[in-house]
């Protein structure tokens, strides 16, 4: 059991504490909360179906654990680490634009619902496909098309509405 | 859906997200402008969005903590209230040496009904909260007992 679970870190280990970074904005949290991602997942490990992909399962756990850290902590935080943006080549005054526009990307995402946060999350941040988002939210593919779009289309606008777009 | 036919913008974002390979939606895509904008516009902020991912990594020697704490077995419950029973027999023992000679022989039944339930007790609590907080706080208790008795003790003469 111990192999399955350490095949479950290798695969989503490094989506999974990208998607609960995003929640928590903290590195050592989202460590916890991964831990707690796949600790939950060994315990119960008899309800998974093994033959499915692990992928959406473990996600509607770690989804679980951040929906309840929000609840203890309130909201989303108000900005990320650093470290956390993506890392690119680009000169001083570029890499401040683009750390700008991160920032203000992350203001238009804790701004959203939460039923269009989450989707955009599982898709752009867990990297997961239309069909595992429907598992992991026990959501119909036609409402998580139309969450996907219209979350994006709200992105947009916030975006539009700063000047970062 | 025939060539000529515009898709909806659900279908749209669903090429634009790689989830949509109908070739007869990708051609019409390439011939009408009007669907090839909503394409584009699509694609743009699929590409904004995609900043919301960042490079970060699970540290080296996670897996080997996870496993560590999985491999790390919790203290038996029914060793943590045994423990706390016996210091407790130990305490009273130690405090009033015919305080146990007299339940032995008189109140028996009650006394021992009464050990029965905090061992049961203190085994369902072991296993809600971690044994060994259990365990401290019981220590400290006898511990503390023994301080203000002994401190009567010396009052008392
Ligand atoms: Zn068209």
């Amino acid at each position: 059991m111990q192999k399955l679970l350490q095949g479950m870190v290798e695969t989503y280990g490094d989506r999974i504490y990208r998607l609960v970074l995003r929640y928590t904005g903290d590195h050592t949290q989202a460590q916890d909360l991964t831990q707690e991602t796949f600790l939950r997942a060994y315990k119960h490990m008899d309800s998974y179906d093994r033959s499915k992909p692990a992928g959406p399962w473990l996600f509607k756990i770690a989804g679980n654990l951040c929906r309840n850290w929000l609840r203890d902590n309130r909201e989303l935080p108000a900005d990320l680490n650093e470290d956390l943006y993506q890392s690119t080549d680009s000169g001083p005054e570029e890499l401040y634009l683009e750390k700008e526009g991160a920032r203000e990307l992350s203001r238009v995402l804790r701004a959203l619902p939460p039923i269009y946060r989450e989707v955009i999350l599982l898709k752009h941040v867990g990297e997961l496909s239309y069909a595992e988002i429907c598992e992991t939210l026990d959501l119909e593919i036609t409402l998580v098309k139309n969450r996907l779009y219209r979350g994006r289309i709200m992105l947009r606008e916030a975006l539009e509405k700063g000047g970062y777009y | 859906m025939n060539k000529s036919q515009c898709p909806d913008a659900l279908t749209i974002q669903a090429v634009a997200d790689g989830e949509e390979n109908d070739l007869i939606i990708t051609e019409h895509l390439q011939d009408c402008s009007k669907c090839r904008e909503t394409y584009l516009d699509v694609q743009r902020i699929i590409s904004v969005a995609e900043g919301l991912s960042s490079d970060a990594r699970l540290p080296i020697g996670f897996y080997k903590v996870l496993s560590g704490r999985i491999e790390s077995k919790p203290f038996p419950a029914f060793l943590v209230a045994a423990i706390i029973s016996a210091l407790a027999f130990i305490s009273v023992y130690l405090l009033n040496p015919t305080y146990l000679e007299w339940w032995f022989s008189v109140g028996m039944t009650r006394q021992f009904g009464f050990y029965i339930d905090m061992f049961f007790d203190l085994f369902f609590l072991s296993r809600s909260i971690n044994p060994l907080w259990v365990i401290t706080v019981m220590t400290a208790m006898v511990v503390l007992e023994f301080l203000i008795l002994s401190k009567l003790k010396t009052v008392e003469g």
